[in-house]
């Protein structure tokens, strides 16, 4: 990977050694997402995984939404 | 459409009665999503008009490979790809705006987007705000037409300086390999000369760390490399233009 910007690299990779993002994998519906939880039932939405290019422009499903997955309509 | 009906929907929205054609309110805001807003955005509420044209937003860091640590803000490319596949087949957007405000990142993710941008059949426009350095220049030349705002900044500079290549090693030759692809990519994008590009690249004396230039509104269009100095009116009105004309995206262009 090559990093191409005007920014010391120092700033842009300051926390990388304590940065473990914990993501999970979840489905909703037909959708599979990658998620990061946040506790309480709380997710944030970190990835899409489908190969339906229009599930990309969902408002609900755009990476850093956070999904309440305790609210019933999940269910 | 026929795909919602089949997804379950976190925030259902009321049933509106049926839309005017052209530009439609999509859902009413419940309440939940009001405080969310207030919260998030800190205002009630964001306009519900669906338009024909999408708006792209490239902010922060250009995310590709690694994931950035959290002090970033990032643009992640995994999501725009497919997001543009979406726009060109969606029969219902016409045109494309993409707003930059980016300090680069990833060459091979930059890169990428910028490639699926210039290979759109919809016409597109890139408005540079705020900055549009290093990575970012690719993708606003990539579009039909460019615009820089006035006070907005490009910064172009070699990449071997602030380079940083993992698991390859890394060469002089390697890394003007991959400058050349940038070099190549602007300069068969925009008005700029590939002898003119790599002179800002490589000019010293404007740069406290590395070499190259900064250029600010007029100075982009003034070498080229911009098409014109203007906000966001003159970018719609160029694209409502293009669509009015039936002017076909910049895939048709090169």
């Amino acid at each position: 990977m090559l990093i191409y910007t005007p920014l010391p690299l120092e700033l842009v990779w300051e926390n990388a050694d304590r940065f473990y993002p914990a993501y999970q994998e979840i489905s909703l519906g037909r959708l599979r997402l990658q998620v990061e939880p946040l506790g309480f039932g709380k997710c944030k939405v970190i990835r899409i995984f489908s190969t339906d290019p229009a599930d990309y422009l969902q408002g609900a499903y755009q990476p850093g939404n956070i999904l309440d997955l305790l609210q019933s309509h999940f269910f | 459409m026929k795909m919602q009906e089949a997804q379950p929907q976190p925030r259902e929205p009321e049933t509106q009665p049926e839309p005017a054609p052209g530009r439609r309110r999509v859902t009413a805001r419940t309440a939940s999503e009001k405080v969310e807003n207030i919260k998030e955005l800190g205002q009630m509420g964001v306009p519900a008009v669906k338009s024909d044209i999408h708006c792209l937003p490239i902010v922060g860091q250009i995310e590709g490979h690694l994931v950035m640590p959290p002090q970033n803000k990032t643009t992640k490319y995994e999501h725009i790809i497919p997001q543009l596949v979406a726009l060109e087949e969606d029969k219902d957007i016409k045109g494309l705006l993409v707003v930059l405000n980016t300090v680069g990142g990833d060459v091979e993710a930059g890169l990428a987007i910028a490639e699926m941008l210039a290979s759109m059949s919809k016409p597109v426009v890139s408005l540079v705000l705020g900055g549009g350095h290093s990575i970012g220049v690719p993708i606003a030349v990539a579009a039909n037409r460019s615009f820089i705002a006035e006070t907005a900044t490009m910064t172009i500079h070699p990449i071997r300086l602030t380079g940083l290549v993992i698991g390859v090693p890394q060469t002089y030759e390697y890394l003007d390999k991959m400058q050349d692809r940038v070099v190549r990519f602007v300069t068969k994008h925009s008005k700029i000369s590939e002898a003119k590009f790599r002179e800002l690249m490589f000019r010293t004396g404007e740069l406290a760390r590395d070499i190259g230039t900064v250029l600010v509104g007029r100075d982009a269009v003034e070498v080229g490399l911009i098409d014109e100095v203007g906000g966001l009116a003159a970018a719609i009105n160029s694209l409502r233009q293009m669509i009015k004309a039936g002017v076909p995206g910049p895939g048709r262009k090169h």
